[in-house]
């Protein structure tokens, strides 16, 4: 009974999560959060199952080979789904101070509240991984062509196989991560867990969602492309170790079949394709071993890190103190003196800097904008030179509107009486210093970053140049992003746009065009000399000058932003429940 | 000087504070008393407007706040009941932020928050978040943020909650040495000792209703020989505390 009510207790915490919002109703963030997941599978599973509508007789050999791919898509997605969970929940997967108070206090065996969070951190997985499985498991059967004579045994194979799988890397991704933070926090102690935390969240955030991005371009030609030629490769990439596991217990209910002569078009490619599947046997099996061993790992490290790190409840830690360094004194200097000069700005600047690292909400949008950008990255990077310079464009024009909504959300919503009581109404410098924030901290790291790879791509001169347009670039951005925006960033409420479906493909399709229109000016430029760079410039230049003298015209005829406001939703609950 | 003028505040038609009137003059200390939910927050709240009165108006040196509410709230410094900061800077942090926002020059804020932090006991924990901050505190941080831009107008809502005895004592002499210097603080507290102590004049609200607003020693004549605290229960309390206690204790050593 106790552990009952613990369980459930653990569970209804893992809502109370900084992602979630605390005015929101805890049923709808359920039920919004399971359709979601329940929907996207169910899509990516009706048409890859919708495909084989289009290929019904398709012989057991590239049906084989198709099959490899289709199952690294799937057990790709399930394992980073399951890994951005964990990731998502982080410090939930913890017993915290909170926990320690309240429970502290009780007459409760602390094993019990160790067994009751341990219960609600699988529970919580073992839904969502089988929220997210269910459709690609159950429409298994369906993704077959009827040609294939594989039989009511041979389907419910493949469908027992490919549910072990997915379930598996489902799992594997959740463990892991979960493994990863427990065993760190062993190894380096709570309170240095607690410093490098927000990084290594930040940091799996942009790898587990670019790669969830990258999934679909991945995902094609898989044994050709990585796992014959790349044997070391695909033994290092989980996905591949369950793909394997896949075809142990699966793949030979469609590559026994009987091999009918297939029409002359396809003849060499089934020859190939047979020959290649089959001579990857030993590969599958290597793999399937080691997607064993894996899982086996991170469950016994997990819930030995686990169970080490919780040997008694967490006692709250004070937060080491912030040093006050040379380089702090010198920063601090620079920033008063060139940066953000006026109280305000630097009010600004600070509050902006101070906000996005340390808030879960804001970092988590910032990586997520910085995973998209990598994403576009990689896809650019084999293109031609106008695609890779694109690339710069795309990667800020990511950044910037992540940005843009993060400074949207509140830092705490409740503390914001602060500004209304300090606030003298001054709005033009403290909106420039979030704006220089956000071009020192979010896009000056970047374009440092790419500065070093196009100096090894271009070499040092184009480089340079590529580094100013991209400055250029994001200052005109930043200011367009802002134009005729008057809530107080990082302390007015939020409010989703209600004509974001209407504007987001428009902004899309502007940023693309820009972008491109940009790089081929760019590159134009390379080859025509000095005087098409320096018009290039000189157009840039001009154009944020242009964009920030329509803001002050604008700023000057607008009313004063109010703190007080009250910002009207676009929806009205009828709170008929009462 | 400080005016509320016939104040009304009602939540979804209950009334919370009703017709409260009343001023602070410069150099005076007026204590504000009442018990929980008597509307004395709600009061200050709407005298800072951080909320907004369901009739009547607040008015500063004869000007209706309501008409130039970032002019008056540049001349008030305002400690609320619960100390709601931004929990995940340091001290230093949010008292330069708060600084900047009021505009301060930035030689002048280092300077002030530098010693501020110092007097207040906080200096060997300003550089640390103030998530991990006790209640006492935040509630120092609190009234360092009030005082920072030397306001004309000080609204303390129970400034003394959580703090130690000892910044307890320096809380009630800051408050008349403030007033000396001719700022005009209104006071709210539970610590009926500290109001008698500091304050020139007192307020007791209950029900909403002002229902009493005099000097300490005219109050004290009203009960004869009586205390502060005597003349606060003759005023407000309607049940016997004996009485109460003895049934809380019955109830708690029952088992069957």
């Amino acid at each position: 009974m106790r552990n009952r009510l613990l369980v459930r207790h653990f569970l209804l915490r893992f809502l109370e999560h900084d992602l979630v919002s605390p005015d929101a109703d805890r049923r709808e963030v359920l039920s919004v959060a399971g359709g979601t997941l329940i929907a996207v599978s169910l899509f990516l599973s009706a048409l890859i199952a919708l495909q084989y509508q289009f290929n019904n007789f398709l012989p057991p050999g590239l049906t084989s080979l198709r099959s490899v791919d289709e199952r690294f898509l799937f057990v790709s997605a399930s394992m980073l789904v399951m890994a951005l969970l964990a990731v998502a929940l982080w410090d939930a997967l913890a017993l915290d101070a909170r926990d320690a108070a309240v429970l502290g206090i009780l007459p409760v065996p602390h094993a019990l509240v160790i067994r009751a969070k341990f219960t609600a951190i699988a529970l919580l997985a073992a839904g969502t991984t089988l929220a997210w499985n269910f459709f690609p498991v159950v429409l298994r059967a369906g993704a077959l062509p009827v040609g294939l004579r594989i039989g009511f045994g041979g389907m419910v194979v493949l469908t027992l196989a490919q549910a072990t799988v997915t379930l598996g890397a489902g799992t594997f991704g959740f463990l892991a991560v979960f493994a990863l933070r427990e065993a760190l926090t062993a190894l380096i102690g709570h309170e240095r867990f607690r410093l490098v935390s927000p990084a290594l969240q930040a940091v799996l955030v942009v790898v587990l969602t670019s790669a969830l991005l990258l999934l679909p371009r991945s995902a094609t030609r898989t044994a050709s492309t990585w796992m014959r030629p790349h044997p070391v490769a695909a033994n290092a990439l989980p996905p591949f170790w369950f793909v394997g596991l896949h075809e142990t217990l699966a793949g030979n209910v469609i590559d026994r079949l009987p091999r009918t002569k297939p029409p002359r078009y396809l003849a060499a490619q089934e020859r190939d394709a047979t020959n290649l599947y089959r001579s990857l046997w030993p590969r599958y099996h290597e793999l399937g071993r080691l997607a064993v061993e894996a899982l086996v790992i991170v469950t016994v490290l997990a819930i030995s890190a686990c169970t080490w790190n919780n040997r008694r409840l967490p006692v709250p830690t004070i937060m080491r103190r912030r040093r006050i360094s040379a380089m702090h004194i010198a920063w601090r200097w620079t920033l008063t003196h060139f940066v953000a000069r006026s109280p305000l700005q630097l009010a600004g600047f600070s509050f902006t800097l101070q906000t996005l690292p340390r808030r879960i909400t804001h970092r988590a949008v910032v990586a997520s904008a910085m995973a998209v950008g990598v994403s576009l990255i990689v896809i650019t990077a084999s293109g031609g030179n106008v695609t890779m310079l694109a690339a710069q464009s795309l990667l800020l024009a990511s950044l910037l509107t992540g940005f843009r909504h993060a400074i949207q959300l509140p830092a705490e919503l409740r503390a914001s009486s602060t500004f209304r009581l300090a606030w003298t109404g001054h709005y033009r410098p403290y909106l420039s210093g979030v704006k220089r924030a956000g071009l020192v901290g979010v896009v000056l790291p970047a374009l440092l970053v790419l500065s070093v790879w196009h100096t090894l791509i271009f070499g040092p001169r184009i480089a340079v140049l590529h580094f100013a347009t991209g400055a250029v670039f994001s200052i005109l951005m930043m200011d367009v992003l802002f134009l005729r925006y008057r809530h107080l960033p990082l302390v007015s409420a939020y409010v989703p746009r209600a004509d974001l479906k209407s504007r987001g493909p428009a902004y899309v399709a502007a940023v693309l065009t820009a972008s491109f229109a940009l790089a081929w000016a760019e590159q134009s430029a390379m080859t025509a000399g000095t005087t098409y760079v320096v018009v290039l410039l000189l157009v840039g230049v001009g154009l944020a000058a242009s964009v920030t003298a329509l803001d002050r015209a604008w700023s000057a005829t607008a009313t004063v932003t109010d703190v007080d406001e009250e910002i009207p939703l676009p929806t009205q609950r009828l709170n008929l429940a009462g | 000087m400080l005016q509320a003028q016939h104040l009304f505040k009602r939540f979804y038609g209950v009334t919370v504070v009703s017709d409260v009137s009343f001023d602070v003059r410069p150099g005076e200390v007026v204590g504000y008393l009442g018990p929980n939910g008597s509307g004395k927050t709600t009061t200050a709240k709407m005298l800072t407007g951080l909320l907004d009165p369901s009739g009547g108006a607040v008015f500063f040196e004869g000007r209706d706040v309501a008409r130039d509410p970032i002019g008056f709230r540049s001349r008030l410094g305002y400690v609320p009941e619960e100390p709601i900061l931004y929990t995940f800077q340091s001290a230093t942090e949010y008292l330069e932020l708060v600084g900047q926002l009021r505009e301060l020059p930035s030689w002048l804020l280092t300077k002030k928050i530098g010693a501020l932090l110092e007097l207040f006991g906080l200096s060997h924990a300003a550089t640390q978040d103030i998530g991990s901050y006790s209640k006492g505190m935040k509630q120092r941080v609190m009234l360092i943020a009030a005082l920072l831009h030397d306001p004309d107008v000080l609204i303390l809502d129970e400034p003394d909650s959580g703090l130690d005895v000892t910044t307890t004592l320096v809380l009630r002499k800051l408050v008349t040495a403030l007033a000396r210097r001719g700022k005009a603080v209104l006071y709210s507290s539970h610590v009926l000792e500290l109001v008698e102590k500091a304050c020139h004049r007192v307020l007791v609200i209950h029900q909403g209703r002002i229902v009493a607003d005099d000097t300490v020693e005219a109050l004290q004549h009203l009960v004869s020989g009586a205390s502060l605290e005597d003349v606060f229960s003759q005023l407000v309390l309607r049940d016997d505390p004996e009485r109460t206690a003895a049934d809380i204790v019955d109830v708690v050593v029952a088992h069957a």
